[in-house]
């Protein structure tokens, strides 16, 4: 009895193994999928940590650019300069201590006149307001 | 019973009991499942937000206010962090003790302090300032004192934070220059409101928007997403102001204004060509930093806001209308009769007679000018006078600028001509003056005042404020009455005007006041002034000085005024870098009122200080 029953050969169903194996093939894969989204969920919470603490300290380096911007402002004022200047014996600059070596014509003037001859020309091209005041007011005959 | 039929009522007993079970969790299901639905679809938005409103939390902002720079990129004012201290009396567990620590830390009267906690919180108030705008690292100071006074008596603190105590971020306004141009920047508030000068003028360039912040937080409340509102950033304001120059002339005010007595002064300096204001002084003034300190008196500024009577130097409209119409000529000799003319009810007295209009002015005589204005006759004058800007704004970017009085041609009185030619019966302003000389300094072209140079957006941008101008005289009538004024300056009433190096021009001013109890003008009282420009053959600024009931013996403007605008000018020149041009004008012996400047050959500068030296001497004799 014990030999017959050994002789029985047990039937493999292929179909059963291979539905088994796409399951898992499934399962890895949803597995895998899960796994990746969740390092990808956290990886992004910590970038989005890590941006605000940087942005954080942005604001930081602003505050304290401010401060010594600030500092700076109060320690060269004129009056603190002048009071440095002074205790390193330096003097008031006067007009003798300019030598004109050519003929003198500051770049600041030559701006400041172009800039007024400028002003004159658009206010001739455009028959302003003031123009007409003008002209009222040489022919004595304003009215406001 | 058989066997068979027993064991097939068993399966039967088992299969219902195993169908009611799943009709139980198919039940419980289906319960659950309909509850799913009303909550995740009906229910949605409610939800939505309070899941939203657990892990996200709103932040209010301001944005810290815009930066008044000067002309070459000084903070003038500016915003830094700051943190407010404020209570909410209702979590306080004992108002007696937290009245003794915040008394002990902020040096408060304890019964004030602990009076008006009471108070708030008798009457439900869940809110209740303790000191604001404390700098940050005073803040964090008071914040550790605070904890450890607490912790000492039995005030609970949890994390860091006292129960019933708050602090909220802010900002402080600090204006690092200190009393600088405090006249001209003004001030903001407590809640940072501009409330004078450039911070009242240019409030919607500067202030902060409110913005709100959404702040997402994990379970740990840690901040891992942020979402900004988006609105614009302030601008910050670039004045025409120099620093240095600003200094300079308050120092000098300051000064002259000592030396004189005087109630107050102001001082203005603008470049003729351009119509920038250089400097804009007054004295007394104020410090921003601290302006509870300060009276409220000191906060206007006097050089657009203050109304006088200007006197001489008005006198230079009369002969510069005058002279624009040709109805006088420099060398043209006045008649002034016995030295008193009288003109409806009014007598005008002058000792200087049967002077060429050019020596006229160079004394100041009254007559001359009256006579002047007289030829225009009184439609001509007023055209002139409203041409020049008087009785209206100058229209300069500051707050509250006064018109001036400038009383309608129809309401004149026979006398009020006369009264006008001389600077009486006529309010300016320290700048509508200023502007004159401006004018004649600038070829006869009237630039329209600024202060504000640019406004700078935050994305690097720029808005550049450009420059306006009108012709009020011809060229060649500025250039005669420059050379009249440059008389004044060296041998007339404003020889203590004369800077050393620099040829310089300009008219002094010495008027009564008007009092408005007495209703008339008191000759008790003076406004001295001197305005003028220099050099005088290209001017490159111009200066005005006015001086508020100087009490000295010698109170003239001649006397007050001319010193502080020598002084100013010596200072503010080379630093414009402007060459001396002073022994090049000497060497032409330019004394004469005949002098064409064109024709002045150059000379070699070396020889100024001989001429310096010598002009000097010549001042100390005088």
């Amino acid at each position: 009895m014990k030999g017959r029953l050994q002789k029985i050969k047990r039937e493999t169903d292929v179909i059963t193994w291979r539905y088994s194996l796409v399951f898992l093939i499934v399962i890895v894969l949803l597995g895998t999928g899960f796994l990746y989204a969740a390092k990808a969920h956290f990886s992004a919470m910590n970038y989005s940590m890590k941006n605000e603490r940087l942005q954080k300290e942005i604001e930081e380096l602003e505050n304290n650019q401010r401060k010594l911007k600030l500092k700076k402002e109060i320690a060269s004022s004129p009056s603190e300069v002048e009071k440095a200047a002074r205790r390193l014996g330096f003097r008031q600059m006067s007009p003798q201590d300019i030598q004109v070596l050519s003929k003198a014509k500051s770049v600041n003037n030559n701006s400041s006149e172009e800039l007024s001859r400028e002003a004159v020309r658009r206010q001739k091209d455009g028959q302003s307001a003031e123009e007409k005041q003008i002209k009222y007011a040489k022919t004595g005959d304003l009215k406001e | 019973m058989p066997a068979s039929i027993r064991k097939k009522d068993f399966r039967q007993e088992t299969f219902v009991r195993f169908l009611l079970i799943v009709a139980l969790f198919t039940i419980w299901l289906g319960i659950i499942g309909i509850r799913l639905v009303y909550l995740q679809i009906s229910q949605h938005e409610f939800f939505k937000e309070r899941a939203i409103s657990q892990r996200r939390d709103k932040v209010r902002k301001r944005m810290m206010r815009g930066t008044i720079y000067d002309r070459s990129g000084r903070a003038l004012a500016m915003s830094v962090k700051a943190r407010s201290l404020f209570l909410n009396p209702q979590e306080i567990e004992n108002p007696f003790i937290a009245a003794e620590i915040l008394a002990s830390v902020f040096k408060f009267k304890k019964e004030e302090i602990l009076k008006e906690l009471l108070k708030a919180k008798q009457e439900g108030k869940r809110f209740f300032w303790v000191g604001r705008k404390i700098e940050e690292e005073q803040a964090k100071r008071i914040s550790e004192t605070l904890q450890r006074e607490a912790q000492a008596k039995g005030l609970s603190v949890i994390k860091e934070q006292i129960t019933g105590f708050y602090w909220q971020e802010d900002q402080k306004r600090v204006y690092p220059l200190g009393s600088l141009a405090a006249n001209v920047i003004g001030f903001s508030n407590i809640d940072d409101v501009g409330q004078a000068g450039i911070e009242l003028s240019q409030e919607s360039n500067l202030r902060g928007a409110v913005v709100r912040k959404w702040q997402e937080r994990d379970r740990l409340g840690r901040v891992f997403d942020s979402e900004m509102e988006e609105k614009e950033p302030p601008k910050d304001v670039y004045l025409t102001i120099s620093a240095s120059i600003q200094h300079r002339v308050e120092e000098a005010l300051k000064e002259g204004v000592e030396k004189a007595k005087a109630k107050s002064g102001i001082a203005i300096v603008i470049e003729p060509k351009t119509g920038e204001i250089l400097a804009m002084a007054n004295y007394p003034s104020f410090d921003p930093n601290f302006y509870s300190r300060f009276s409220s008196e000191l906060f206007s500024n006097r050089a657009i806001q203050n109304v006088f009577a200007p006197g001489s130097t008005f006198k230079v409209v009369s002969y510069g209308a005058a002279l624009d119409r040709g109805l006088i000529a420099p060398d043209e000799v006045v008649d002034c009769g016995n030295g008193v003319i009288q003109i409806a009810d009014r007598k005008f007295k002058d000792t200087h007679c049967r002077k060429s209009f050019q020596d006229s002015i160079v004394v100041s005589s009254n007559i001359a000018a009256i006579r002047a204005a007289q030829r225009l006759g009184e439609d001509g004058f007023y055209s002139y006078l409203r041409a020049f800007g008087f009785g209206e704004q100058t229209g300069i970017e500051l707050p509250a600028e006064s018109t001036g009085i400038l009383s309608q041609k129809e309401r004149w009185s026979s006398a009020s001509l006369a009264s006008i030619a001389i600077g009486y019966e006529i309010g300016v302003t320290a700048l509508q003056m200023a502007l004159v000389f401006a004018t004649v300094a600038n070829d006869g072209v009237m630039m329209k005042p600024r202060i504000v140079k640019e406004i700078r957006y935050s994305e690097g941008t720029y808005r550049k404020m450009e420059p306006e101008a009108r012709k009020v005289l011809e060229e060649q009538t500025a250039s005669v009455l420059r050379k009249m004024l440059y008389q004044v300056v060296l041998r007339g009433t404003g020889r203590l005007a004369d800077p050393d190096g620099y040829t310089a021009a300009g008219k002094t001013g010495t008027a009564w006041k008007y009092d408005e109890k007495l209703k008339k003008y008191n000759s008790e009282k003076y406004v001295s002034s001197f305005i003028g420009f220099a050099p005088v053959q290209k001017p490159a600024a111009v200066v005005a000085v006015v001086l508020d009931e100087p009490r000295t013996e010698r109170r003239n403007g001649g006397d007050v005024a001319a010193p502080i605008f020598r002084r100013i000018m010596e200072q503010i020149l080379p630093e414009l870098q402007i060459p001396p041009d002073e022994a090049l004008v000497a060497e032409e012996k330019i004394e004469t009122s005949n002098t064409d400047f064109s024709e002045v050959p150059r000379v070699a500068v070396q020889d100024s200080d001989r001429k310096t030296d010598e002009k000097r001497r010549r001042k100390r004799e005088d």
